[in-house]
């Protein structure tokens, strides 16, 4: 793992309280529960997931803290900061929703991007080269919420294309077990939850692409970042997402739920080939992390203007 | 106290004679009305539906000196024996209807005491009937409870034990399967199904093909779902036009029926027709028109009004009566293996019901002759006064404390008796509190 054992300790300790409260979904739905005893538990299970949250709250705003500089874009900094998004997303849906069983899916996406993030290095930082820290933040939170809205679209679409099938085949007794009913959304519900993430992808997708771009011609070193793969990668999956939203638009039968659904799957598919070329192959991105590893103060920048020199610390 | 319940249920008698006792409001007022000038002090209830015809009726038990204090002629008293009480509620049930009071007392039920009030819980839990769980029968219990409060024949006795009732069945459907799952057809489909499919039938459009019983009890169903946009659609337009009234809904003409389909996102069909009056072709052409929508479609015919091929197309959920009927049974079989453990938490509530009746009653008795013992303390310090005037305050309540503490000694040992007694025996708690009213004068 990587980090320092203090660190390991906080995230043990907020994805401890994930896994108790998807403990307590599975046990609520095993043990049949009736509506009253049924609504402690949630109740309980909201509670835990608040106080995970809290705790990794606690622990984002330490490392930030502690490495002195925003936004934290270590490769596992990244993840549960996206882990952190996702189960913000997750706690207002299952305190929203009480009576479905949400939780079942939201919480095993958040363990598993914190289980990968806890394999990930974080003493290597993205080195902030350009003087804008502003445009940095931009490209990074907006490529963390791409991520966060492409998961959720995939799980939508996950969900609708299994209900569809259930909902098929009447006998397949999915809707008709009584005490274990598993209450997920209706298709309706999943398949707008599935659209809006996929237009906000876009959104996100283009805006980081953009600030990318103004990033890097900010950068003074100029890194040269139109021979990344990274890059490429990143625009073809707005382009893949721009394309599908269009021909959404003008051809109605891609509007259908079950197409909807497989766009949001094919999408998750690409992001995470996309997530594997930044964590594992050599690209420019990553060599800046080499070239500073461990570094917090970065070289020195020359500012042809005086008012372009930021100001320090935080 | 005495409790009472007799009637007819499809347990004892067949549907021609529930038919011929069958109560309509205007008679259960009348009946109420009857039974009230006749026993002023008898709280009754009638619950009439179609399965049971049922009256609960309550007693309390006074002496003769108390009944003439509240001005009730002896001759209106109701017998103190349960077993003649529920004999004179048969018999006028049959006078009511006019019919032979042998054959209503050989096939109608008669409960008294625990088991009546036991009778009571189990029917407004829905576990008493035809359909085990089924979704009616407590609301009805309420109406008939709420139309006896009306009618002023509901005293403390009734009140009690049918909010008790209605207490346990809320129960009993939270924290059992009993009444958690649907088993009719129309209501698997648009609970189990159609809200599976769609988050909200408000914006929806519902088509309703033809007409018939089922229609009209998927509509209702869908109508409590909150849904709005009705359009019916018949061979015959008046027969349209009539149901389209029954729901605030729109008729619109057959030939428009292609329209109507490209609109609807949810379709009842339930003609007589012997062929479909949707093909999987004419289906095709509206498909395009209707931007691929998502579309519940409940075809309830036999045969089947909708080609069955159309069931296979992306977004097109069809169903029959015949799948919803496997769920039906599914969901009949999960609710009567819960149905020991709803009889148990009755069971369980009634038992607390009824402790709570004896504590009540020994809590009167208790309160009584404390306010009885008070009066007299108080008068006998004022006698202390008024004898000992140089008394400082401080030894004023020296000594009426000493007289609290020996009045609470006294009264512990009833008091401990009593609820002991109301626990173990109710029989011994009734005599130990005859036996306090009567050393010490209470009433």
């Amino acid at each position: 793992m990587g980090g320092r054992p203090m660190e390991n300790v906080g995230i043990v300790c907020f994805a401890s309280c994930y896994a108790i409260a998807l403990a307590l979904e599975v046990f609520r739905l095993r043990a049949g529960l009736s509506q009253s005893g049924g609504a402690f538990w949630r109740t309980i299970e909201i509670g835990v997931v608040g106080l995970g949250l809290y705790a990794h709250s606690a622990y984002i705003y330490y490392r930030a803290v502690s490495v002195e500089r925003l936004p934290l874009s270590s490769p596992q900094d990244w993840l549960l900061v996206a882990a952190w998004t996702l189960c913000a997303i997750a706690l207002a849906f299952v305190s929203t929703y009480r009576e479905k069983n949400l939780g079942l899916v939201l919480l095993p996406p958040v363990l598993g991007v914190i289980i990968l993030a806890s394999f990930l290095p974080n003493d290597k930082i993205y080195a902030m080269a350009s003087p804008s820290r502003m445009w940095g933040a931009l490209h990074g939170g907006s490529m963390l919420l791409a991520a966060v809205a492409t998961l959720f679209g995939f799980l939508a679409g996950g969900l609708y294309l299994r209900q569809a099938r259930c909902l098929k085949n009447p006998r397949c007794g999915a809707f008709a077990h009584g005490k274990s009913w598993i209450k997920m959304p209706s298709l309706e519900w999943l398949y707008n939850v599935g659209r809006i993430a996929t237009k906000f992808t876009a959104t996100m997708l283009g805006l980081g692409v953009l600030s990318g771009f103004v990033l890097n011609q900010m950068n003074p070193q100029n890194l040269g970042l139109w021979s990344d793969w990274t890059v490429w990668g990143t625009i073809l999956l707005f382009l893949w997402f721009v394309i599908s939203l269009t021909i959404g638009f003008f051809w109605r039968r891609a509007q259908g739920g079950d197409l909807v659904a497989y766009r949001t799957i094919a999408s998750f598919v690409a992001l995470c080939v996309l997530f594997g070329i930044v964590i594992f192959s050599e690209h420019r991105h990553r060599q800046t992390w080499d070239a500073h590893e461990g570094e917090k103060n970065l070289p020195e920048v020359e500012y042809s203007d005086e008012a372009q020199r930021p100001g320090g610390g935080l | 106290m005495i409790w009472m319940a007799i009637g007819c249920r499809h347990k004892e008698s067949n549907v021609s004679l529930r038919e011929r006792l069958a109560f309509s409001e205007g008679q259960i007022r009348e009946a109420l009305a009857l039974l009230k000038e006749r026993y002023p002090r008898l709280e009754v209830v009638i619950l009439s539906t179609c399965n049971r015809v049922e009256i609960y009726a309550a007693y309390e038990i006074m002496t003769p000196q108390s009944t003439e204090a509240e001005g009730v002629p002896q001759a209106l008293e109701f017998p103190q024996n349960a077993e003649l009480g529920c004999d004179i509620l048969l018999d006028f049930l049959a006078e009511f209807h006019q019919l032979p009071a042998k054959v209503v007392r050989k096939n109608c039920f008669r409960f008294t005491s625990h088991e009546a009030l036991r009778h009571l819980f189990l029917v407004a839990s829905s576990l008493d009937s035809m359909i085990v769980g089924e979704a009616q029968i407590g609301g009805q219990v309420r109406a008939a409870y709420e139309l006896a409060v009306e009618c002023g024949s509901v005293g403390p006795l009734l009140h009690a034990a049918f909010q008790r009732a209605v207490g346990a069945s809320k129960k009993v459907a939270a924290q059992t399967a009993v009444r958690q799952l649907r088993t009719s057809v129309p209501s698997v489909a648009v609970s189990c199904f159609a809200k599976q499919i769609f988050e909200s039938f408000e914006d929806k459009q519902t088509l309703v093909i033809g007409a018939g019983k089922m229609a009209e009890e998927t509509l209702l169903y869908l109508r409590e779902e909150g849904a709005q946009k009705i359009v019916v659609v018949n061979r015959n337009f008046e027969n349209a036009r009539r149901t389209a009234e029954k729901f605030g809904g729109v008729a619109r003409p057959w030939e428009e029926l292609s329209d109507a389909l490209s609109m609807a996102d949810l379709v009842v069909s339930a003609t007589g027709a012997t062929l479909p009056v949707v093909t999987l072709e004419a289906f095709r052409e509206i498909e395009r028109r209707r931007d691929f929508r998502p579309l519940f479609v409940l075809d309830l015919a036999v045969p089947r009004d909708i080609d069955e091929r159309i069931g296979k197309i992306p977004n097109v959920y069809l169903y029959t009566v015949d799948d919803l009927q496997a769920v039906c049974d599914q969901n009949q079989e999960v609710r009567n293996q819960d149905y020991p453990k709803a009889v148990a938490l009755v069971d369980e509530q009634l038992d607390t019901f009824i402790m709570d009746i004896r504590h009540h009653k020994s809590g009167r008795v208790i309160a009584a002759l404390r306010q009885k013992w008070e009066e007299q303390k108080r008068a006998e310090l004022e006698r202390l006064w008024h004898k000992t005037p140089d008394l400082s305050d401080e030894e004023r309540k020296l000594i009426a404390g000493a007289f609290d503490r020996l009045m609470n000694k006294f009264l512990h040992v009833p008091m401990d008796a009593l609820r002991r007694e109301a626990a173990d025996s109710p029989i011994l708690q009734r005599t130990l509190l005859d036996a306090i009213r009567k050393l010490f004068h209470i009433q």
